[in-house]
């Protein structure tokens, strides 16, 4: 499977020496993204999520991380072995990211329009006024009313969601292979949110570009990705299809997490919550790393990490007592 | 406990040389009533006035026009000791646990802030309170004298929590208390203020954008666009039956994690608070929009035994 994939990650590690200790934030972590695919990364802050992709990205500063991988392979090429020139290039035209706060990722001092005008000419050749025409067409098929005069305004005078899907305009522009989108609808509200994911999905499907979607809402993997990597504490806990996993989890965080999405279609008077805190990263438990907060936990999880293994063919969990069996049931171990 | 009469504030925009002055109408008439012992929750997207309103209701928000009456007394017609015995009797806990606590200070100190503005208290009585507090927010008593930095977003929300009650408060103004917390510290949080709730009593008046929030905890809810209430009733009946087109929208746009559902989208965008548009403020983004709807600004009426409506066609 990993021979066609488009993006290919194996044993990842980025850690953070300070002087009050070392931040291991990303543990090892192995992904695939295959064309035209969305897979999501899951977990609560400070899981390693957003690091994963600015490592792979070459956009975080090193020092201060220690960025480690066995391989980060993108359609055919070692983005290891690329220089800053190069990987530039890269980043904009093959590989494009949406940013959470578009207020932030958007030169306040420059109009939209030239501002996407730059992609166009940075990455596909064009003049001048080529690129002013590709820049309209671009607002116009995310749905950005009148486009021929939000070209000319500046970020400050465009409403959130305008502002986010002149960021998803930007990341589609140059047709890159693939978007990281980090938390892309987090800041906005529910009714613009909803607006600016079907933006989303009808770009990704139209073009067919692979998509990872770094979120903390499952309700969000639900309507846009195809498959899922759940994170805790640094690590890869459970992998698959989403319809799969949230259907059946099999990792008790994973589950955790599906029962802690506040609910309308259910009336419950206490909201479930898993106890305690996410681990220090500086300080992590023994053994699986959510074994404190684990209701399932005995006492082999206090005491060896367990390993990713393969539930079914689509399927990997990081945990000793799963709560999915394999597919076929017990028989398999048999 | 609280009673709002007709609220409405505006605050003036800065205008080019020779534009005519304008105004942005934060909150355009509202009323409600919360009872003691109840939680009422605010619902409303960004740039609704849900804060603004929360302010004027706590009084840090002069307002325009209306009153504002806590346990019988208008608020803004009170003398300055009156007013700020009133003001020790409701408290605030913010949404951004991050910038909610000064960073200099460590978490004895910021518990016992409100009770060193009261005065009165001896450093002893002070000390105990804090530790009574911090065992009832669930933090150890040695976390008193770490700094906010030291502290998870929930750990410093549950500090935030502890100040907000330190001077026993009748009332809490809990403007998204747990929209800025990750999804299983969310609930921690959650748990946490319905506990407090039952144990002291306590009244609440609960701000969020998320409905799912709101749903299981509230007593009565106001659904807030551009201003202004556009349903207002009991939460459970509001939810199994909304009468507003825009309750619909909203509840149609939570994403869930039904496989089968596929999320209804509104179309457009929220007006400028700074030019509203005649008539009802959400006829531009309604699907049941009539010509009417863009001429006549409709009233809140009671379709429901409590529920009420601002809606010439009401979902009945």
């Amino acid at each position: 499977m990993s021979q066609d994939a488009l993006l290919l990650v194996e044993g990842l590690k980025v850690i953070f020496p300070t002087d009050a200790g070392i931040i291991k934030a990303v543990e090892g972590i192995d992904l695939a993204i295959h064309p035209g695919e969305c897979l999501a990364l899951v977990g609560e802050s400070g899981c390693g999520k957003s690091v994963s992709s600015l490592a792979i990205l070459g956009l975080l500063g090193t020092p201060p991380a220690l960025v480690r991988a066995q391989t980060i392979r993108f359609d055919g090429q070692n983005l290891q072995a690329l220089n800053e020139q190069q990987m530039a290039q890269i980043r904009g035209k093959d590989i494009a990211m949406i940013f959470q706060d578009a207020l932030t990722a958007l030169n306040p001092v420059m109009s939209i329009g030239r501002q996407l005008d730059e992609v166009f000419l940075k990455h596909c050749g064009m003049n001048k006024s080529q690129a002013k025409e590709a820049s309209i067409e671009a607002l116009r098929a995310v749905g950005v009313s009148s486009p021929a005069q939000r070209y000319r305004q500046f970020p400050h005078q465009l409403s959130g969601g305008m502002r986010q899907r002149v960021l998803i305009a930007m990341a589609f522009a140059a047709s890159p292979k693939l978007i990281i989108a980090d938390e892309p609808t987090t800041a906005l509200d529910v009714t613009i949110q909803m607006q600016v994911l079907e933006e989303l999905r009808a770009m990704q499907r139209k073009s067919g570009t692979a998509l990872m979607l770094i979120t903390h809402d499952l309700s969000v993997v639900n309507y846009l990705a195809d498959r899922i990597l759940v994170m805790y504490s640094g690590k890869i806990v459970e992998t698959g299809p989403v319809k799969q996993i949230l259907k059946r989890p099999a990792h008790p965080y994973t589950e955790g997490l599906l029962t802690s999405v506040p609910r309308l279609d259910t009336c419950n008077t206490r909201f479930y919550q898993i106890p305690d805190q996410v681990p220090n990263p500086m300080n992590k438990p023994s053994g699986c790393h959510f074994h404190p907060r684990c209701s399932y936990a005995g006492e082999l999880c206090k005491q060896t990490m367990p390993s990713l293994r393969s539930l079914s063919p689509q399927r990997e969990v990081r945990c000793h007592f799963p709560l999915q069996k394999g597919e076929g049931g017990d028989s398999q171990h048999a | 406990m609280l009673k709002v009469e007709n609220l409405a504030i505006s605050f003036p925009v800065k205008a080019g040389l020779f534009s005519k002055r304008r105004h942005i109408k934060a909150v355009r008439g509202v009323s409600l009533t919360i009872q003691k012992g109840q939680i009422f929750g605010l619902v409303g997207e960004s740039g609704c006035g849900k804060s603004t309103l929360a302010q004027a209701v706590i009084g840090m928000q002069r307002p325009t026009q209306g009153q504002v009456f806590f346990k019988g007394d208008d608020l803004y017609a009170l003398s300055t000791p009156a007013f700020r015995a009133a003001r020790q009797n409701m408290q605030m806990v913010f949404q951004d646990p991050f910038s909610a606590l000064n960073p200099r200070f460590d978490v004895q100190r910021i518990i016992a802030e409100p009770m060193h503005i009261r005065g009165g208290f001896s450093g002893e009585q002070m000390e105990g309170r804090v530790l009574e507090l911090l065992n009832l927010v669930g933090l150890s008593p040695e976390d008193r004298h770490r700094y906010p930095s030291d502290f998870s977003g929930g750990q410093r929300q549950r500090i935030g929590i502890a100040r907000a009650i330190s001077l026993h408060p009748e009332l809490l103004i809990l403007d998204e208390p747990v929209s800025a917390l990750d999804v299983s510290v969310h609930a921690q949080i959650m748990n946490l203020l319905m506990d407090l709730h039952e144990e002291l009593g306590l009244t609440y008046l609960f701000i969020s954008h998320n409905l799912a929030d709101v749903k299981d905890i509230s007593h009565s809810v106001g659904v807030m666009y551009l201003g202004s209430f556009m349903e207002y009733g009991p939460t459970a009946q509001v939810f199994a039956q909304p009468l507003h087109p825009y309750t619909h929208s909203l509840l149609a746009a939570v994403l869930t994690l039904d496989q089968q559902k596929e999320p209804v989208i509104t179309r457009g965008d929220i007006p400028s608070p700074i030019e509203v548009p005649p008539g009802c403020s959400f006829a531009s983004r309604c699907p049941l929009a009539q010509p009417k709807c863009q001429v006549e600004t409709p009233v809140l009426l009671e379709y429901r035994p409590g529920q009420l409506a601002a809606c010439h066609y009401p979902v009945i």
